[in-house]
């Protein structure tokens, strides 16, 4: 079982062994395509935007309605086995965003993921996340093909390939109480599944409630992260991996306020409306549906209309991996992590 | 001064009040270009009441807004009256689209609150009662069908699809 802790609580050696994952992933060739491993995840979170099935509507698998949650997790945990290969036993780490003092003393720091910076987005200038690292700052473990950390060129998104921060975000951070309560949010609109709910506020916010959640958190590290291609900054797995266990959080609640409940009763039922739309989820979205790009042996079923070719070339091939569906991620235990 | 915020999400509120004694507004928008595509000011009053095209113009100059997207610098925003069969309309532009979320600074170029500088109007007979407030148009196009595609150096923000864009005039 991998323990998921905070990233304020690391102690050097584990934050060693993340940095070095990271790096190494980085500068790992994938083995079907001219991409690294590391940017083969960036280019998905793009292509994810907009898919169609069969030539239908396009949908966003990953963003703007409830499977938001279950395609991030398992995107995290794919990236997070990723990780395990370069460096055995490291997990992801995730960015408590109501600590800030630890944050900002113990993340985002020369040693760890480098600086956030206020104003218009700039360039990052410590760390490791430069993109020329100087050598007499690389670690032993640092491989020689990589110069730095720099954007690919086709995932840089007019931002640059210098990794860039910065924002004006006066909205930040959440209290320990406000991530409490939504841990906690039991709201059900006229006898919804209360996920829906939950789900509005952990990924946008919601306006005089806590309005300091995941969109939020983008921008207030801006820069890269404030784009379709977010995952250019380590910090994308650290705020997801905060969203994660938000929701895992809720999920223990709901299993112990509701006697004899399992984790599917905490996913609306394929045929409920949402309460927001007046229809069923989307496709990618509901209980049984499945997660793109891990479809299997149907993935010439799918296509992604948001990103361009030289783009969809370099995604990872899945199709001989199982098939992924929104039921298989709901219990995280299962899929082999849990957090501290 | 007071301040105000707003934040603007998938089923939320889509009426934002202006009758506020603020001088400046920060209005979050959620995935701007992609749920949210303008603001609209409403009010109850119609032309013979005083909100006449000069009226829309005249409030149009006393206004200023900024987007921070956060991907790129702050960049000031379009405050525009187009002409209209059914009357003239004031809309606000919210920038870069963006699928997470970015921050629109309204502000008044004068300083005073909102409230005055609507209730002040030279249109309008002094001491008027009235609503006042910015309507969120959602957004049509799917923004997000070429969010990752590489970025068309284009002048202004009217990224949107063609076909699905908003005709404008009479
Ligand atoms: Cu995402």
């Amino acid at each position: 079982m991998d323990i998921r802790k905070s990233a304020a609580q690391l102690n050097d050696n584990e934050i060693d062994a993340f940095l070095e994952a990271i790096i190494k992933l980085k500068a790992r060739k994938a083995s079907d395509a001219n991409i690294s491993v590391y940017d083969q995840f960036v280019a998905l979170h793009g292509a994810v935007m907009a898919v169609t099935r069969n030539n239908a509507d396009p949908v966003n698998f990953a963003h703007n309605n409830i499977g938001f949650l279950a395609w991030h997790r398992q995107y995290l945990r794919l990236f997070e086995l990723a990780l395990q290969k370069e460096v055995a036993g490291v997990s992801l780490p995730y960015w408590d965003w109501s600590d800030d003092i630890g944050a900002s003393n113990r993340l985002f720091t020369d040693d760890f993921l480098s600086s956030t910076t206020r104003g218009r987005p700039e360039s990052i200038s410590n760390g490791l996340l430069r993109r020329r690292v100087p050598n007499n700052r690389k670690p032993d473990w640092w491989p020689s093909s990589l110069r730095g950390f720099s954007v690919n060129r086709h995932l840089e998104e007019g931002s640059g390939r210098n990794l860039k921060r910065g924002s004006t975000e006066n909205n930040w951070p959440p209290s320990i109480a406000q991530m409490q309560q939504l841990s906690e949010l039991n709201i059900s609109i006229r006898g919804s599944n209360p996920l829906w709910a939950f789900w509005l506020v952990l990924e946008q916010g919601y306006d005089g409630f806590i309005m300091r959640t995941h969109n939020a958190g983008h921008r207030f590290i801006g820069g890269h992260m404030a784009g379709s291609f977010s995952p250019n900054d380590p910090i994308f797995w650290m705020h997801h991996a905060n969203v994660d266990r938000i929701w895992a959080h809720w999920q223990e609640f709901q299993l112990r306020i509701n006697a004899d409940s399992n984790p599917k009763d905490f996913w609306p039922h394929p045929d409920e409306f949402s309460p927001f739309e007046g229809r069923v989820a989307p496709l990618g979205h509901k209980l049984n549906d499945d997660l793109w790009p891990w479809v299997g042996s149907d993935s010439n079923q799918y296509q992604s209309v948001s990103a361009a070719q030289t783009i969809l070339k370099r995604l990872h091939d899945y199709s001989n991996m199982k098939k992924v569906k929104v039921v298989d991620v709901l219990d995280f235990e299962a899929m082999g992590f849990k957090y501290e | 001064m007071e301040k105000v915020h707003y934040l603007l999400t998938k089923a939320g509120p889509r009426l934002l009040n202006l009758m506020v004694d603020a001088n400046q507004i920060d209005i979050i928008v959620t995935a701007p270009g992609m749920l949210c595509q303008r603001l609209e000011f409403v009010t109850n009053l119609g032309a013979l009441d005083g909100c006449d095209a000069g009226f829309y113009t005249e409030l149009s100059s006393h206004l200023y807004a900024q987007a921070y997207c956060g991907h790129t610098s702050p960049k000031p925003v379009d405050i525009s009256v187009d002409t209209h069969r059914l009357g003239a309309e004031l809309s606000i532009d919210l920038g870069e689209p963006n699928m997470y979320q970015s921050l629109l600074r309204l502000r008044t170029c004068s300083g005073r609150s909102f409230r005055e500088v609507i209730q002040n109007s030279r249109s309008l007979p002094s001491q008027t009662e009235m609503m006042a407030g910015l309507y969120v148009v959602k957004a049509e196009g799917h923004h997000e069908h070429h969010q990752a595609m590489p970025k068309v150096k284009s002048k202004g923000n009217k990224q949107s699809h063609q076909h699905h864009n908003i005709k404008k005039g009479a």
